[in-house]
């Protein structure tokens, strides 16, 4: 009888970076693992305190950190058979959602997305968001990584190219803190391999010395 | 130039040869009835450089080259302007406060 491990049972949230440069593509446009294999991302240190990617941490963070690849099929169906005989993907989409509860410039810029940011030293200091217009698509390493249930390894997953598809509302209120829900979604990078133009997700099963 | 087969079939494209020939085809020559001729291609001289966004910066005497590799688009400090990854060349006592400022990111190059 097969026996089940329970240590494979993820349980834990996920920290997230945003920023940063992307592991190096593969040798072989056909297949991230042929010639010289893409690279892989890490946790920078034994403290989890940033992947070798780089980028800005998000911070607290509220509700699940949602990581979704959705691929789209044509399907072939036939008379002789009632399933389909066929199938060939057509498309996909992936993305990463979350709820930022740091309410800061760069996490305001990572949740509205068409934003060009400015910080000023001063006096008098302050950071700027200038939104309305900007005519180019910016895009961001987004990392997340995620401990294991009983500490021992963890997942990482990078994604190349993320744009916020949705935007953002900041709500104000007396009761509440506010939370900017983010969507990144990837734009897929005609320069890595056929196979590794939207993510990688990486498991190690121990922790980084 | 050929003849449409049918008045009804007349084309309102330009008309364009088609494909095989009227006229017997030599059995010394195959020619597609284009003209070519042979033509020298001059070397492209090399532009004189000029000044650009991308020509080196001078360093004064007293002065470091400071590069922001934070995360914002552009950053302003006094009178200097970071933007994007370019480096720009601070006096010695600016660059140490920029190497410590707190929340950003600078680095020598």
């Amino acid at each position: 009888m097969a026996t089940p491990n329970v240590q494979n049972i993820k349980i834990g949230q996920g920290e997230i970076w945003v920023g940063g440069t992307a592991p190096t593509a593969g040798s072989d446009p056909t297949d991230p693992t042929a010639g010289t294999p893409s690279d892989i991302n890490a946790a920078a240190d034994s403290s989890f305190s940033a992947p070798t990617s780089g980028g800005t941490y998000v911070g607290f963070t509220n509700g699940p950190a949602n990581l979704l690849y959705r691929p789209t099929f044509y399907m072939v169906e036939t008379e002789q058979a009632f399933a389909e005989v066929a199938v060939v993907p057509t498309g996909e989409e992936a993305s990463l959602s979350f709820t930022a509860q740091e309410i800061t410039y760069v996490n305001i810029k990572s949740a509205f997305g068409q934003a060009t940011t400015r910080v000023v030293s001063g006096p008098p200091a302050f950071n700027a968001v200038y939104v309305g217009s900007k005519p180019v698509v910016s895009t961001a390493v987004v990392t997340l990584i995620s401990r294991k249930t009983n500490l021992v390894g963890y997942f990482i997953a990078t994604l190349y190219q993320g744009y916020s598809f949705n935007g953002a509302t900041i709500g104000f209120e007396r009761r509440a803190e506010v939370k900017l829900a983010t969507e990144l979604r990837c734009l897929a990078d005609l320069t890595r391999p056929q196979g590794d133009q939207l993510f990688q997700i990486v498991d190690y099963p121990a922790n980084p010395t | 130039m050929t003849k449409s087969k049918s008045t009804a079939e007349e084309s309102t494209e330009a008309e364009a040869p088609e494909g095989g020939t009227t006229e017997p085809v030599s059995e010394e020559k195959v020619s597609d009835g284009m003209d070519y001729e042979a033509r020298v291609i001059e070397p492209v001289e090399e532009p004189e450089p000029s000044e650009t966004d991308d020509a080196p910066v001078e360093i004064p005497e007293g002065h470091v080259l400071i590069r922001y590799v934070g995360p914002a688009d552009a950053f302003d400090h006094k009178a200097y302007q970071f933007r994007g990854d370019k480096p720009v060349a601070v006096p010695s006592e600016v660059a140490e406060e920029l190497l410590t400022y707190p929340f950003e990111r600078f680095e020598r190059v």
